[in-house]
């Protein structure tokens, strides 16, 4: 309970104004001579009791009244918690009054006495109930602080500074919003308050410990309401942006941290499902407690009906292709309200190795061409994708974005960038031993019209013995493909493993030769193989056939835009394959055969790759005396086909080739091959003045990619050299729709926060909660009904009555 | 329009301080409102009112009376019997109380008692006076001469109401005095307690007497006109009492109430008539209950 006016309550000490007056401020009788005493005597006790009692009833109604003026005057305001409790004690108190009062009116008028003594039983109960409840009420809720609203507060103010905040309504940001609603609720602080500004960007200390993050957080306090302004007014929305539950944490522990008896935590959000995520359910114990010390205030500066378009996903046939690649991309358009189609556009920038330039203080970057346009209709549904083909583009690093056109609330998400890289075909060096048919690959990877015309995405090179391994550099190559091998030394397998960790590819199509499986299972092998190679398993009936289940793995891409009933694996049985037992954790299972046997199967080592599959791939023109494994190769065997080119375009793109699309904030790793690329580079990142960077290690590192745009590289090493790579927002950036209140009450709790929207609210909540609810209106009441009570009484008990 | 019924009124009997005067005005005020002219059938033709009895003439009825009464009464014209009358005056303190009347309880009583001597004599009735406190101080004879006017008179208008009293113990002494059945009228405030002077009532009752008690109050004892905290001290004992007078109003006229009621009750039972009167009160009244028991023995 806090008082606005403490020193008023010494007011209720005029109480004993009337208690004076009755009892020592009498009025002096007036004398007469009366020979008919004897009649006043008869009934002069009783009459001096009922006197007595309506005196007593009247003082204690005045003296009710001046309490009621007092309390009333010092303006009282009680937890809203605890105002059911007081309405309840005041209701007790009335209901008291009225049983006094009708004892003493049973006992005036001389009521039997069984009315007399139930109605004081009834009115010791109610005195009983209303005392035990005002103790049990100061003693939950309710110690009487001693203060009034000018006493400074511990004020943490939140900030949502994450992309979605820059959505117009109203013609205002939501930022904007924010900023405004937060640079007027500064002034309504009390002097001396502590206030601190937290916002989504993430700061420098972010990866440090916890430890330090708490001291950091106390050390954010600021008393200058002007500094507080200018650091909210200079507050800018983040494509990185922290979630919510940090920032509830890093603001819990700020408000923690202070000194002041109240704290309050005001969370300026749009109130959407992406802000609001599920992870909120994480908050730490320490968090909710340190909350429940804390006023929690969500100010919802959402648009309630937000209309967007937003692109939410790119998915790129490959980062890195062939010049002969067909390159496709897909965009996942999203729409939350009315809208029923938009257009789309596909813009790349032309390869340029003289670009970019910063030339007077402006940044020149490639051409930009819009390579396709796409309508997207939404036909009721609420996202589309939309589909882009390319082909041709030329050698060379490309940026280039798919865009909306048109305007919509929110712009940011109305653009998705991407980088791709466009080399020549692949490099393939396929070994084999003696006697093993290596045509059937190359001719799949590289056939002779595309190796004619230079528009095969794999380059071939004439496949050599297994024994001339040891000696034959692999640096050039993007892939190795042993074909049905024999068993390998162990230089052999040292020289695949650095291949790989170096980050080449590397294919095995287990067969005929791989026996013994000593070599295979060799530590060093293992090293580098998914898997244990156990057995052979043989299916004479021609029942078994690869069975792909989920076709979810980037090497079985192909497939998955085809009807599963249309690929005809049931006419090419596999008649026998070796079985890996047991496979590595670190391996994934790419295909399966129909007894639920691994077919093919991918580990990531190092930086590179390698596929096995435990069948051979080219089983045609045997050597006398074999027995094909499988009849994968034939007539119309284009499965086949499709999957070793699929296999191979996925260890192409894994090989040695790191990511050129990252998600903002992200930190960028990218290979750098001292023998062939520039140790120094400059820099172009958005929206900021270029800058060098440096490789180590060979690679380069890049941290402050907070901003979304493409990132250009460029240095020079007998000649000009440029890289580039891209930052995107997450994927739910864009993404509006509201999350329901009742998610907030699951985390606080209903009586954990208040949910205000507007400034009156905001006055209205904070003032309720800072205060707590203010008695007067209900004391005056209290007030006039004991003086309407005591001038009804005093009319009925000073009533003259007529002479008769 | 003046007339001598006014004279019935304290207020204006007070005026007069002939007390023979007051009462003859005050019997001709009273026979005026009993007949439309003051002086038809009087002290002559005039004799009492008793009750209307099948074969009497209607025309003999007197309307005032039945007015008043709400019983029929026929007049008779001579008279038939002598009744023998006491006037028996209480001297106590009390009865000379008044709080804003023109008389006291005690000149009421002595203008009420003058005008049924008055009256009596006129009818030739013997009438005697007899006064007491404590005791039986005087008394006169009964004679229904002219003269005995003038004596008894004279002698109301020396009377002083001074020191206690003693009513039961007076009558007493009344009831030991009296040879042949009379007619005794009390005037007093029976301001004591009730038990013995009922027992002196019964006593007269039993010596064949008819007793008219005429409990006379001050108007002030009746309706307790006062306001406010009040210290009331009783003359004769200076006893003191205080008192909210607003909210005792009530409680006192109720007791005053239920006292006329025991006196009446009582007085019922016993065969004595009782006539309540207060100061602001017309004589008639008195007087009508006087001529009533006259007839009633006659």
């Amino acid at each position: 309970m806090t008082f606005v006016n403490l020193s008023m309550t010494l007011g209720g000490l005029l109480i004993g104004i009337p208690i004076v007056l009755h009892l020592f401020m009498r009025q002096k009788p007036k004398q007469f001579i009366f020979p008919a005493i004897r009649f006043v005597q008869q009934r002069q006790k009783t009459n001096e009791r009922r006197l007595q009692l309506r005196h007593w009833l009247l003082l204690l109604l005045r003296c009710l009244a001046v309490a009621f003026a007092a309390a009333a005057l010092s303006r009282p305001h009680v937890d809203s918690t605890t105002l059911g409790n007081w309405l309840i004690i005041c209701v007790l108190g009335l209901l008291f009054v009225l049983v006094a009062l009708i004892w003493v009116g049973s006992i005036l008028q001389k009521r039997d006495r069984t009315m007399v003594v139930s109605t004081g039983l009834v009115g010791l109960f109610l005195l009983g109930g209303m005392s035990a409840l005002v103790l049990m009420t100061l003693r939950h809720g309710g110690e009487v602080a001693i203060t009034s609203r000018a006493d400074p507060i511990a004020a943490v103010l939140v900030f949502d500074t994450s992309s979605r905040m820059d959505y117009i309504h109203e013609n205002k940001t939501r930022l904007e919003e924010s900023k405004t609603t937060g640079s007027w609720l500064l002034n309504q602080f009390p002097a001396d308050s502590d206030i601190a500004i937290i916002e989504s960007r993430a700061g420098l200390f972010e990866e440090r410990d916890n430890t330090e993050q708490s001291t950091r957080a106390t050390a954010g306090f600021v008393r200058d309401r002007g500094a507080a302004e200018e650091t909210i007014r200079r507050l800018q929305t983040t494509a990185v942006g922290r979630p919510m539950r940090e920032l509830l944490q890093k603001a819990a522990a700020q408000a923690a941290a202070s000194r002041c008896e109240r704290k309050e935590i005001f969370v300026f959000t749009d109130l959407t499902q992406a802000a609001w995520k599920t992870d909120l359910a994480e908050l730490s114990t320490a968090t909710l407690e340190s909350l429940e010390d804390c006023e929690l205030y969500i100010i919802d500066v959402g648009a309630e009906d937000p209309q967007n378009l937003s692109i939410r996903n790119l998915h790129l046939s490959a980062e890195v292709l062939s010049r002969n690649d067909l390159f496709t991309i897909e965009a996942e358009i999203s729409r939350l309200g009315s809208y029923e189609n938009c257009l789309v556009d596909l813009q790349l920038e032309e390869a340029n190795l003289d670009l970019p330039v910063l030339q007077d203080g402006k940044l020149l970057v490639p051409t930009v061409q819009r390579r396709g346009r796409e309508v997207c209709n939404f036909k009721g549904s609420g996202s589309q994708q939309v589909r882009f083909v390319v082909r041709g583009i030329p050698h060379g690093v490309h940026h280039g974005s798919v865009k909306i056109i048109g305007e919509d609330g929110l712009s940011v998400d109305d653009v998705r960038h991407f980088s791709i890289k466009v080399q020549e075909a692949w490099p393939v060096l396929v070994v084999a031993p003696n006697r093993v048919n290596t045509f059937l690959l190359t001719e799949a990877l590289a056939s002779f019209e595309e190796r004619s015309a230079e528009q095969g995405s794999f380059v071939c090179e004439e496949p050599i013995s297994q024994v001339e391994l040891v000696n034959h550099s692999l640096e050039n190559y993007s892939i190795v493909c042993l074909l049905d091998p024999r068993p390998l030394t162990p230089d052999d397998w040292t020289q695949l493993l650095e291949y790989v960790e170096g980050g080449g590819s590397l294919a095995v199509f287990l067969g005929h030769n791989a026996n013994p499986t000593g070599s295979f299972n060799d530590p060093i092998a293992q090293q580098l193989l998914p898997g244990k190679l156990a057995r052979q398993t043989r299916n004479i009936d021609r029942s078994l056939f690869l069975a792909p289940g989920r076709l979810d793995h980037p090497a079985l891409q192909s497939f998955r835009s085809l009807p599963p009933a249309s690929v005809p694996w049931s006419r090419f049985p596999i008649l026998r394959h070796w079985d890996i037992d047991p496979v590595g954790e670190e391996s994934q299972v790419i295909l399966r055969y129909g007894n639920d046997k691994p077919a093919i199967l991918s580990r990531h080592v190092g930086r590179g790759q390698v596929v096995l599959m435990t069948t051979p791939i080219t089983e045609v023109h045997l050597p006398p005396g074999w027995r094909p494994w499988n009849e994968l190769a034939g007539e119309n065997d284009w499965p086949r086909f499709v999957l070793v080119n699929d296999l191979f375009r996925f260890l192409a793109e894994q090989s040695g080739q790191s990511r050129l699309n990252y998600l903002a904030g992200e930190r960028v790793w990218l290979p750098n091959s001292p023998l062939e690329q520039p140790i120094r580079y400059q820099l172009f990142a958005p929206q900021s003045q270029p800058y060098e960077v440096t490789a180590f290690s060979n690679r380069l590192s890049i941290q402050s990619t907070a901003v979304i745009g493409a990132y250009r590289l460029k240095g020079d090493r007998d000649g000009p050299v440029v890289r580039g790579f891209c930052m995107n927002l997450p994927e739910d950036a864009g993404d509006l729709l509201r999350t329901d209140q009742k998610n907030l009450d699951d985390w606080f709790g209903l009586e954990g926060y208040q949910y205000v929207r507007s400034r009156e609210e905001i006055e209205f909540g904070v003032r309720e909660s800072r205060q707590g609810q203010e008695l007067y209106p209900f004391l005056i009441v209290l007030l006039a009904l004991m003086l309407g009570l005591e001038q009804t009484l005093s009319n009925r008990f000073y009533k003259t009555p007529a002479i008769q | 329009m003046p007339t001598v019924e006014k004279y019935l009124k304290p207020e204006v009997i007070n005026q007069i301080k002939r007390l023979d005067l007051r009462a003859q005005f005050v019997v001709r005020g009273f026979l005026q409102g009993l007949h439309a002219s003051p002086f038809q059938g009087f002290s002559v033709e005039f004799s009492e009112h008793r009750r209307y009895a099948v074969g009497d003439d209607p025309k003999d009825i007197d309307w005032l009376v039945y007015a008043k009464t709400d019983k029929y009464y026929v007049k008779k014209f001579e008279a038939e019997t002598n009744i023998t009358g006491y006037l028996a005056m209480d001297l106590s303190q009390s009865m000379g109380y008044t709080y804003r009347q023109e008389l006291s309880k005690f000149d009421y009583a002595i203008c009420l008692a003058a005008a049924l001597c008055y009256l009596m004599i006129h009818q030739q009735d013997p009438v005697g006076l007899v006064t007491f406190d404590e005791r039986m101080r005087e008394s006169i004879s009964p004679k229904s001469k002219r003269a005995q006017l003038g004596h008894v008179l004279a002698h109301l208008a020396r009377l002083k109401p001074t020191g206690k009293t003693d009513i039961a113990n007076s009558l007493s002494q009344i009831a030991a005095m009296l040879r042949h059945k009379s007619l005794v009228m009390v005037f007093s405030d029976f301001l004591v307690d009730s038990g013995p002077v009922f027992q002196a009532l019964r006593q007269l009752r039993h010596g064949g007497h008819d007793v008219i008690l005429f409990h006379i109050l001050d108007e002030a004892e009746v309706t307790f006109p006062f306001n406010g905290k009040v210290q009331l001290e009783e003359p004769e004992t200076e006893e003191k009492i205080e008192v909210d007078a607003n909210h005792f109003r009530q409680d006192y006229v109720a007791e005053v109430e239920s006292f006329r009621d025991e006196y009446r009750r009582e007085c019922y039972q016993t065969g004595v008539d009782y006539v309540e009167l207060d100061t602001s009160m017309q004589f008639d009244k008195a007087l009508l209950e006087y001529l009533l028991s006259r007839r009633a023995r006659g």
